[in-house]
């Protein structure tokens, strides 16, 4: 399943709060289990990646 | 041939009768009309009194000519200056003390011998009082207080004389200053006769192109009182009070503050001290901007940290649901095998259940063999065989 990755920071946050859900319900699919673990690492990645970048860039401004 | 006098004889009799009705100095208030000083030293003055005393355009009612003789002009000029702060002049109310004399050529003269600066000083200050008032009663007195002040002041008009020693200080402490301040002088007369004219002049010329300016500085170095009487104007002071940018004014005197000061939106003591108060007032925003930054700086911490704790906390939530959801699963699956276990015929055989079969399979009905059919009986450990004998009893 190739989603795209190129999503905004609020989409990004909003994706992983839904895989948390999911993960909490009581029926949940068991076979898509890994994948939705691996997704939601991977947004939770490139969260933190946006999140440095910003923060470097504040940093930067004040210098 | 009536009785006559000689002129002489005439002017003896006056004079005699003068020197009796007056024989001491008496103490007389007046206004000094001319006064010079010949080249013999001695200071001639012609004294005058007006009617209803309102300002030098009054008739005159009364007039005297007066002198200050060579060997006390040094010494009441000297007291008159000192007690006044201004040079004994033209238009100044003076109280003196006088010989009268009556001499039969040159006819009545004062000669001074004393003078009382605190009566002059108290003119003046009265005079500065009617100014105030008048500047009240026209509306004015408030105006350029409540002018907008710049936070910060970049450019501003300066009215000042050009070579003046307190414009000078004024530029160099503005160019001393890390701020740029950009300046333009409007040259005046700052003392004397003509700086009223020559000052309003200057104001003029600034609000014609006010809006180039953020605001006005009126700068004189220090003076004696006399150089600075100006600034006491109601002409200077009404424009300065109306004016359309806040007038910033560092008139250098010791003692007073002048009416301009009392107008002027930022009254200060000095050149040097208007210059010191822009690039304060420059100084305090740059300090507020730093501030600002500051707080914008720690605003931006604050979102990046909370950012950064819910994203932990997000990391730490995934590998926990997901532990969660395969535990449930674990345990749905261990309830579905119990379930299983407990139906297995290994364990119904145990407990004494047993299967009947006939040739055409499992018995679970009486209607599937008949009488004499042969059947098998599956137990724990083994399978029995028997035949069936009867098949009509019914269950209990």
């Amino acid at each position: 399943m190739a989603k795209k990755i190129d999503i905004s920071y609020t989409e990004a946050m909003a994706e992983i709060e839904s895989i948390l859900k999911q993960l909490q319900s009581a029926d949940c699919d068991v076979e898509s289990l890994a994948t939705k673990v691996k997704r939601a690492s991977e947004l939770i990645e490139l969260c933190r990646k946006k999140l440095y970048k910003a923060e470097a860039d504040v940093e930067k401004l004040f210098e | 041939m009536r009785e006559s006098f000689s002129l002489y004889e005439l002017q003896r009799i006056v004079s005699a009768a003068v020197e009796q009705a007056l024989p001491l100095p008496v103490w007389v208030s007046a206004e000094i009309s001319e006064l010079k000083v010949n080249s013999s030293g001695h200071c001639y003055l012609e004294l005058v009194e007006r009617e209803q005393s309102s300002g030098s355009g009054a008739v005159a009612k009364a007039s005297a000519r007066a002198v200050i003789w060579k060997n006390r002009v040094m010494q009441l000029f000297g007291a008159f200056e000192g007690g006044t702060g201004k040079r004994l002049a033209a238009g100044l109310k003076i109280l003196v003390q006088v010989i009268v004399n009556f001499h039969p050529l040159y006819g009545l003269s004062l000669q001074i011998v004393d003078i009382d600066p605190a009566y002059t000083v108290g003119d003046l200050e009265r005079q500065k009082q009617r100014t105030i008032e008048q500047l009240k009663k026209d509306g004015v007195w408030d105006m350029n207080h409540t002018t907008a002040i710049p936070k910060v002041i970049q450019r501003i008009a300066i009215v000042s004389s050009a070579t003046a020693a307190g414009y000078r200080d004024f530029m160099q402490e503005l160019n001393s200053s890390p701020y740029r301040v950009e300046t333009t002088l409007f040259a005046a007369v700052m003392q004397g006769e003509e700086s009223e004219q020559s000052v309003v002049a200057a104001l003029t010329a600034i609000a014609d192109c006010s809006e180039e300016f953020d605001a006005v500085a009126i700068i004189r170095g220090g003076g004696s009182t006399a150089d600075l009487e100006c600034f006491n104007s109601y002409l200077i002071s009404l424009y300065v009070a109306q004016f359309p940018l806040p007038v910033l004014s560092g008139i250098g005197h010791d003692k007073d503050t002048s009416v301009v000061d009392m107008v002027a939106a930022v009254p200060l003591k000095t050149p040097t001290a208007v210059a010191t108060w822009i690039c304060e007032r420059a100084a305090a925003f740059d300090g507020e901007l730093e501030y600002a930054a500051m707080l914008l700086r720690e605003c931006c911490k604050k979102v990046t940290t909370s950012a950064s704790t819910l994203l932990e906390q997000y990391q730490r939530s995934i590998h926990d649901f997901a532990k969660g959801a395969i535990l449930r699963q674990k345990e749905r699956l261990a309830s579905y095998a119990l379930v299983a276990e407990n139906f297995a015929p290994t364990r119904l055989l145990k407990l004494g259940f047993a299967v009947a079969r006939a040739k055409s399979g499992v018995i679970s009905s009486t209607t599937d063999v008949e009488c004499g059919d042969k059947i098998t009986i599956e137990v724990t450990d083994g399978i029995l065989t028997a035949e069936v004998i009867d098949k009509n009893g019914k269950k209990d």
